[in-house]
């Protein structure tokens, strides 16, 4: 077969669809719909959390004496400044990308540049997501002990055996997916620019 | 700015004389329920981009470039996804050498360009559908002399390709 009659075949092939042009609106409508829910919910999620933290702490720090209270507020404090952090990290993210840039090869280094964000956000959550909570949760322990009559340490202590193992879990299933999962993506997508580079 | 109606219409020309050349792009990336799939992934960003469609090239151009940017990142995640096992709509093979029926044929091509670089595969779908050179590279980011070189080496890559796979 020649190109033209390849080309032919390519062109000849039968599409058949129960969409009209209005069902077909509808559909985009509806996906359209759903995907900016996907990233709502994957932008709200994480700030909801830390909302909700800082009320839980915010409500509690109510009845507590003067010191404890200080502790909670501290940690509600913090809370809000990671949910914050969260937000307009995604925020600028999102205006970086465009929806669709003005080559593949552009295309690809803006994924490459976004995942490779990804990465350093999953890789550094001890800096800007464990390590303020820890710091607050620390500090309001202390303040909660200082304001009882057991030592301070026994606080501190059990703060930590509660919230150690969790942090942990957190740290370790957010370095499993940089290894699992965006590592490879990453190197995926410089395989493929050096591919078009190559290519061009 | 585009007014909601001006974006309906144009969507709408887009469904009226764009999607089977869409649909047929599907062919190079996906099969079976999938390519219906990725059809309605590229109709949805169409739809999402066309705001921002400011009519500096023609609407095929740029409607093509949205369909060939999400068909490779559906490929992509397909692909990460996939290591391990097979697809489950994995390409179909090529088994005649001779003869084949024009469904064969079709099935051969899609083949062939699943198992070519994606510059390779993007060049030779367009020129399935007989874009001229000019609009390729446009497509691509290329000038028009490296579309007609990699048109010419994509051309022979297939041939091979096609070769092997009816051995």
């Amino acid at each position: 077969m020649n190109a033209e009659e390849l080309s032919n075949c390519w062109r000849n092939q039968k599409f058949d669809t129960q969409l009209n042009s209005e069902a077909q609106l509808k559909e985009a409508r509806k996906r359209a719909a759903k995907f900016r829910k996907t990233i709502l919910m994957r932008d709200t999620r994480e700030v909801i959390a830390c909302l909700f933290v800082a009320s839980v702490f915010i409500y509690s720090a109510i009845p507590q004496p003067v010191l404890a209270a200080i502790g909670s507020y501290f940690v509600a404090f913090i809370s809000v400044g990671v949910g914050s952090f969260f937000l307009v990290d995604r925020l600028r993210e999102r205006a970086k990308h465009r929806e669709f840039e003005e080559t593949p090869l552009t295309e690809l280094k803006a994924s490459l540049d976004a995942v490779e964000h990804q990465i350093w956000l999953l890789q550094k959550v001890s800096w800007w997501y464990l390590g303020p909570f820890a710091i607050g949760l620390t500090a309001w322990s202390i303040m909660l002990g200082l304001s009882a009559p057991l030592p301070v340490w026994v606080f501190v202590l059990i703060t930590l055996f509660v919230v150690g193992p969790v942090f942990y879990g957190i740290a370790h299933l957010n370095q499993k997916a940089v290894s699992k999962s965006l590592i490879p993506e990453r190197d995926e997508i410089k395989r493929l620019m050096k591919q078009w580079e190559e290519d061009l | 700015m585009m007014t909601a109606s001006e974006r309906e219409n144009l969507f709408r020309e887009c469904v009226e004389t764009l999607r089977p050349m869409l649909w047929r792009l599907t062919g190079g990336f996906a099969w079976g329920a999938d390519r219906d799939d990725l059809l309605q992934e590229i109709m949805m960003k169409i739809w999402l981009a066309l705001p921002k469609f400011e009519k500096r090239s023609k609407l095929s151009t740029w409607a093509y470039r949205i369909g060939l940017f999400t068909a490779f990142q559906w490929s992509r995640k397909n692909r990460r996804h996939a290591k391990g096992y097979d697809l489950p709509n994995r390409p179909p093979t090529c088994s005649d050498d001779s003869g084949r029926s024009i469904k064969e044929t079709l099935e051969c091509i899609q083949v062939a360009l699943s198992k070519m670089k994606e510059l390779d595969h993007s060049v030779l779908l367009l020129a399935l559908e007989e874009v001229p050179r000019r609009e390729i590279a446009e497509i691509l980011g290329i000038t028009e002399n490296a579309a007609h070189v990699r048109l010419h080496r994509a051309r022979k890559n297939l041939s091979s390709i096609l070769k092997e796979e009816a051995q």
